[in-house]
């Protein structure tokens, strides 16, 4: 395990190179990127330009204290936030030149969420959550539940598939989660603190869940966390402070 | 406007300001007591604006429709007042005659003899009420006015004393300045203003009056005022005045023989106003005269037996009439109204739910630091008050606005009466729609607190759905009991209340002062005084055991008052509360699924509401009747039970819409999530509902029962095959219509006619006039009659009631063979002796003694016959069309002219109604012969209609107009006349519609608040929709089909249940043979009216989702 800054040094563009032990394939880079917000009419410089790049199959986690722009970076790099300044290339498309209409669509096919607070809708039961994607990415009905069953089927869950959100434990809600966030089998699987609402025991067999899905998969996920042990559990860990990275952990090879 | 509800308005007023008072005193208590409380309250006001706005919307349709009703009713009062005191100025009584053994007046053909006037004036002498007690003759007399080529054949000629009128000062201009009778020359005379209006003259003009076709030319004096003396004698009739002399000279002595009067007319001392005061009185004091003068004078005063003079006190009955109108009307809005004040009072529900909803986790947290549940009511009662006096102004200004609007509208739709309204409001009327609105906003205020400070402190904290509350309140004996006492204590209350509102001020400071001394014991001891003061906060109403309790006495109480309303209710409350009572029972820890529980019992409740009356009475072997108030309950129950049957199966119809667009693509996941959100919340789905269906079922249901009458009796069917309409008058009579018109040179005319059909009516009066031959029937083989097939069967009406009594007035209705040509009347039943109809015709064209009945001549039939008049019964079956009439012989008019004649078929309603002759006053019943015997009973007829069938392609206007033209009678272009009056009837409805719209304003509001709501409660979920790849503009077009599903879910309950129930009332026949008709001209624009208003309203928050953004949404908590 190695652990030096990274930031400015890392070479951005795919064309310049992407820096970091862990090599491969760069499937996120980001260079320079800036994001300001305007907190009671003061601007919050949320992200002072950061510069990074994840390969295809890694894992990587952002920790940092709280405040530090860990969710602004994992907003901004997925699309869902817009930035000022840099540019960031997902899987070598410039991801903010996009419209937003290409944006929403390239996230609906190529990328899988899962957030702190699962952030399901109460309304629909677990399959009809997981089967949501399909749908929107044009996939049939009948695929769609098939393909969504699969997926509760892969994180433990298929005998739950008719309940809804509120009969679930945290944890089977976050498996949920992870289900919907992998059914279209996406590129990237983005984690906002995924096990940060959940007990140790229920956060490490998410964590096994992750880790074998990006392992089987070699779907690429990027987690923000809080929690030492998942950011072990990575190929490499971004520490960031104040809008900036000031450095990275590596904790073991891609295909290591 | 002085009564309303049979309530003194007056008395009315400070019932409701009394109420509105304890309301106010309840928030003075609060205020002193919890100031804290109070100002949490009123703090969220200015927090959320448009919330605001939408709140007050929502608070103000009470006032709105009140102060409408109100306004209208104070309109209506005061100009049908300024009406009858314009048109009878100085004229206080009318003395005419009265028939002898019925209630029906009319006046006597044979006048009113000088010598009564005479006695009647020697009588009255010196008595200083009276001014004046003078003779009017009255004619109708045609009239022209060359120079315009404007023919007007109904003018109203009126003769009366010009120096007594003068006097009076009785005739007036249109600007109020007196025409001096006796200063008009001999061929002078004064028309009114619609006689004005309608000739095209004006003073100086040459007109010409045509008495028995022979002209006479007048030169127009002046234009008086639209009043009895000027010949004003009924809405919309134009007419002018002589002197005595002139009139007597134009008509006559046959025509004005003048030793007679038409009517003895008797002015008031004082002027036009004052003689309202003892007119009582005076009208007993000429009574008790003629009384008195027919005792000494019997063969002056009774001398045929059959009428007598009789006194009217016309003008105060008139001013009692515009009364009653005004009464009639503002009823009549309110009772309209009341769907639109319900749906008001659930949104007023559903918006403190959703206030609640939304501040549940601080309400949480305040409870949790000792709050108590009393304290969230009081604050949530605060803020609604404040909301509510807010309301109440606004309320009031939008009514007066819409009440003026309204006024105009009618203003239209009466134009061509020649009558306009004038728009009013008294202070009474807005203070009693104020206070009334704000009792009933506190009111649901206060429950709806109630309901709001329901909450589990827990769930509410951690803002997660309370489903774990509902368990920890099982049904326990414990409870039931204190429930059962609570319905008690409250009904006691209740009693109290109804008999003394004065308890309810009496009690507030009582309460107050025991409440500030803190003597819990001795407040226990007044809960009723204060029922809707602070001490109903403390009862936790069960709603199931009143609904039980309640309902099970309802039943009870209708079923002894034979009162359906009263039945119905009952009987549609107990179900619903027995399912709430199950609905809270555990078996062995389990409960009954809920969904089995509301269908059945909402079903069960819809069941009984489609199910005929006579169900209903056999069931419980009753009699119980109804009026149109049940109209109101049948909406609210079935829209209650209707939406308690949707929101419990909905997620079933979601599984059908998600099957059905399964094959719908990308916009798959939109739907499915956009019909998930209704089902999941039930509660404010199935307010939402409830709401847009009430008004719905109500403008539809209202729609279709009156386009059903619109279309029976102004349909095509109507004219009875005829086009034209022709009425003869004594002083110009037309025996023969082509005859007539070849004299005239109208060859024109004449071309166009096919068949001049023609009715000789005359009425036969007499102990007599009809005798019933019942006892040529034989009882026994008349039981049984011929159905079509030709098989006999029993009548199935009990026969005491199959009765054909004598009676002492008919219209008899001589008919020539081109009347039976031209007709298409139809027959509602025919005799079984008679093939068919036109063997009924061919029996009436052969001269034989036969009759057909018009369908007022019998009882049972339609349901409007006058009981007074005692019609002949037939068995309730005559409406069947296979039902045969069985032989009935009447033997009609009196001494040697009696004829004995068959009764052989009966018209059917609507195609005979312009052959329904109705007598003078519309009420006696006809009887249509072969012209030579009517003729033998009647003797010569001095009433003659012309009916007239035009060639194919005729212009029916011009040929009405020809005959108006050339022959000076009265002709009606009848298809032309049906769609004016389709036309008044329209617009009339449409304003009626529009009023029972308002409501919708309710659901749609509530639609607004939805999702307004949603848009803040859903803003994580928008974002991650987002994050996993909804299109922006797929998470606003999400809410909008929501939003649109509920609305059409509203409507389409709505427009179910009001034509499920409408074609219960026509097939049991409570119109009669009236078919029902849905409208969809009307129908179907209002629910696309309603459907696109409401994804209007919802369109600015549905942008507001899609611009929603992503990260924010995500972080937002």
């Amino acid at each position: 395990m190695s652990s030096r800054p990274v930031g400015i040094d890392i070479e951005a563009a795919p064309q310049k190179g992407t820096s970091g032990e862990v090599r491969g394939e760069s499937i996120i880079v980001a260079d320079d990127v800036h994001k300001t917000y305007a907190a009671a009419g003061q601007p919050v410089h949320a992200l002072r330009g950061v510069s990074l790049s994840v390969s295809r199959g890694e894992m990587v986690t952002i920790m940092g204290p709280s405040g530090c722009g860990k969710t602004t970076l994992l907003n901004c790099l997925s699309g869902l936030e817009t930035i000022e300044q840099g540019e960031i290339f997902v899987e070598g498309r410039s991801i903010h030149d996009m419209p937003d209409t290409e944006r929403t669509d390239h996230r609906a096919r190529r990328m899988g969420f899962v957030f702190q607070f699962y952030n399901l809708l109460p309304v629909l039961s677990a399959v009809e959550n997981v089967e949501l994607p399909l749908l929107l990415a044009g996939v049939g009905q009948r695929e769609s539940r098939d393909r969504a069953m699969l997926a509760l089927e892969q994180v433990g869950l298929a005998d739950w598939a008719g309940h809804r959100p509120a009969q679930l434990s945290g944890g089977q809600r976050q498996r949920v989660t992870i289900a919907r966030a992998l059914v279209n089998d996406p590129a990237i699987v983005w984690g906002d603190e995924p096990t940060g609402d959940l007990d140790s025991t229920n956060a490490g067999q998410i964590m096994d869940l992750l880790e074998g899905l990006n392992r089987d998969n070699n779907q690429t996920f990027v987690i923000v966390t809080h929690d030492e042990n998942i950011g072990r559990r990575a190929n490499r860990t971004i520490h960031m402070r104040d809008g900036l990275i000031e450095g990275e952990t590596i904790h073991r090879q891609l295909g290591g | 406007m002085e009564e309303l509800f049979g309530l003194p308005t007056i008395r009315l007023m400070w019932i409701v300001v009394a109420i509105a008072g304890v309301a106010a005193a309840v928030i003075a208590f609060i205020f002193f007591k919890r100031p804290i409380l109070v100002r949490m309250g009123l703090r969220n006001i200015p927090r959320r604006r448009a919330q605001t706005v939408l709140v007050t919307m929502g608070l103000t349709l009470a006032t709105i429709i009140v102060t409408i009703a109100f306004s209208t009713g104070d309109s209506l009062a005061v100009s049908v007042r300024n009406l009858a005191l314009d048109s009878l100025e100085r004229i206080d009584h009318f003395i005419t005659t009265e028939e002898v053994g019925t209630d029906a007046e009319s006046s006597s053909s044979d006048g009113i003899p000088n010598q009564v006037l005479l006695d009647l004036q020697s009588h009255f002498a010196g008595d200083e009420r009276i001014d004046a007690i003078f003779g009017s003759r009255f004619e109708l007399v045609p009239i022209e006015h060359p120079e315009a080529g404007q023919v007007e054949p109904q003018f109203f000629l009126v003769g009366v004393d010009p120096e007594l009128a003068d006097r009076l000062q009785a005739v007036r201009d249109e600007n109020g300045d007196l025409i001096e009778l006796s200063a008009l020359g001999p061929d002078e005379i004064v028309i009114n203003e619609l006689a004005a209006r309608d000739l095209d003259a004006e003073p100086g003009d040459r007109v010409r009056l045509f008495v028995m076709q022979s002209p006479r030319s007048f030169t127009v004096a002046a234009i008086g005022r639209n009043a009895v003396l000027t010949g004003n004698l009924q809405a919309g009739g134009a007419g002018g005045l002589l002197p005595m002399s002139a009139y007597q000279e134009l008509l006559g002595p046959r025509l004005s023989p003048p030793d007679q009067w038409d009517s003895i007319l008797v002015s008031g001392a004082g002027g036009v106003e004052e003689p309202l005061e003892f007119s009582e009185a005076l009208d007993e004091d000429i009574d008790a005269a003629l009384s008195r003068l027919e005792r000494m004078n019997p063969d002056l005063y009774l001398s045929n037996g059959l009428s007598r003079y009789a006194t009217e006190s016309v003008k105060a009955d008139s001013l009692r009439d515009a009364e009653l109108i005004a009464s009639v009307f503002t009823t009549l809005f309110l009772f309209m109204g009341s769907f639109s004040v319900a749906a008001g009072i659930l949104l007023i529900f559903l918006i403190f739910a959703m206030l609640a909803e939304e501040r549940k986790p601080e309400m949480g947290i305040a409870r949790a630091v000792g709050m108590q549940r009393n304290d969230l009511i009081q604050m949530f009662i605060s803020e609604g008050m404040v909301y509510n006096m807010g309301a109440a102004v606004v309320g009031v200004v939008l009514g007066l606005l819409f009440a003026i609007g309204l006024i105009a509208a009618l203003n239209t739709g009466f134009e061509s009466f020649g009558f306009q309204f004038a728009w009013t409001v008294t202070v009474k009327s807005l203070v009693i729609s104020a206070c009334i609105g704000i009792v009933i906003t506190f009111i649901t205020v206060v429950f709806s607190s109630f309901r709001a400070s329901r909450l589990n402190i827990v769930a509410a904290i951690r803002d997660i759905p309370e489903e774990q509350y509902e368990e920890s309140h099982p049904l326990t004996p414990r409870r039931v009991l204190r429930n059962v006492l609570g319905v008690f204590t409250t009904a006691i209350g209740l009693v109290l209340l109804a008999t003394t509102p004065i308890t309810l001020i009496l009690g507030a400071p009582v309460a107050f002062f025991l409440q500030l001394t803190g003597r819990r014991r001795a407040q226990r001891l007044i809960p009723w005084v204060l029922l809707f003061g602070w001490r109903v906060l403390r009862w936790n109403p069960q709603w199931w055991v009143l609904f039980v309790i309640g309902g099970w006495q309802l039943l009870g109480f209708g079923l002894d008052q034979e009162s359906l309303f009263i039945y119905m209710m009952g009987i549609s409350l107990l179900p619903l509360g027995v399912v709430m009572g199950l609905n809270r029972l555990r078996l062995s820890g389990r409960r009954i699924p809920p969904r089995l529980l509301y269908t059945v019992g909402a079903g069960f409740v819809m069941f009984l509401w489609f199910a005929p009356n006579d169900w209903h009475e056999s069931f419980f072997n009753n009699n119980l009747n109804g009026g149109p108030e049940l109209f109101v309950l049948a909406g609210t129950m079935l829209t209650a039970a209707g939406t308690l049957l949707l929101v419990f199966n909905l997620d079933l119809i979601v599984g059908g819409i998600r099957n059905a667009v399964g094959g719908v693509g990308r916009m798959a996941p939109v739907i499915r999530t956009a019909a998930a959100y209704p089902a999941a919340a039930r509660y404010r789905t199935g307010m939402t509902i409830a709401m847009i269906a009430l008004i719905t079922f109500a403008l539809v249901n209202f729609s279709t029962i009156n386009a059903s009458f619109s279309r029976a009796f102004t349909g095509g069917d109507t004219a009875g095959g005829f086009e034209v309409l022709a009425f003869n008058t004594e002083v110009n009579a037309i025996g023969d219509i082509r005859a007539g018109l070849a004299e005239a040179g109208a060859n024109e005319v004449l071309d166009e006619i096919e068949d001049a059909g023609r009715i000789e009516a005359g009425p036969v009066r007499g102990t007599r006039a009809v005798t019933a031959l019942t006892e040529a029937w034989d009882p026994v083989a008349e039981r049984h009659i011929l159905d079509s097939d030709g098989e006999i069967r029993t009548i199935e009406t009990d026969l005491a009631e199959l009765k054909f009594e004598d009676r002492e007035a008919v219209v008899l209705g001589g008919i020539n063979d081109e009347f039976i040509d031209g007709q298409e009347v139809k027959l509602q039943a025919i005799s079984y002796r008679y093939e068919d109809e036109q063997a009924v015709w061919s029996a009436l064209r052969g001269g034989e003694m036969v009759a057909v009945a018009t369908v007022d001549a019998i009882d049972g039939a339609f349901g409007f016959a006058d009981v007074d008049l005692e019609p002949w019964s037939t068995p309730d079956s005559v409406t069947d069309e296979s039902i045969r009439l069985p032989r009935i012989v009447v033997e009609v008019g009196l001494g040697e002219n009696a004829r004995q004649v068959e009764v052989i078929a009966i018209l059917e309603r609507v195609s005979g109604a312009f052959v329904d002759l109705d007598g003078e006053n519309g009420s006696l019943p006809t009887l249509l012969l072969p012209e030579s015997i009517a003729a033998a009973v009647v003797g010569p007829s001095d009433s003659t209609r012309h009916y007239i069938s035009t060639r194919a392609g005729a212009d029916t206007l011009e040929v009405a107009q020809g005959i108006e033209r050339e022959l000076r009678i009265f002709a009606v272009d009848i298809k032309g006349e049906l769609e004016r009056q389709q036309s008044t009837q329209s617009s009339i409805l449409a304003l009626f519609q529009g009023f029972i719209g308002i409501g919708l304003v309710a659901g749609l509001a509530a639609l607004g608040v939805i999702a307004l709501r949603a848009v803040v409660e859903r803003r994580q979920q928008i974002g991650v929709l987002r994050a996993i790849g909804f299109q922006a503009r797929l998470v606003g077009f999400e809410l909008l089909i929501e939003m649109g599903f509920i609305a059409l879910l509203g409507l389409g309950l709505g427009t179910a249940l009001a034509l499920g129930l409408a074609w219960r009332l026509f097939a049991e026949g409570t119109f009669g043979e009236i078919s029902m008709y849905i409208p969809l001209g009307t129908i179907l624009p209002m629910l696309i009216g309603a459907f696109v208003a409401s994804l209007v309203l919802t369109y600015f928050p549905a942008r507001q989702a899609a611009r929603t953004t992503i990260a924010e949404a995500l972080r937002y908590e």
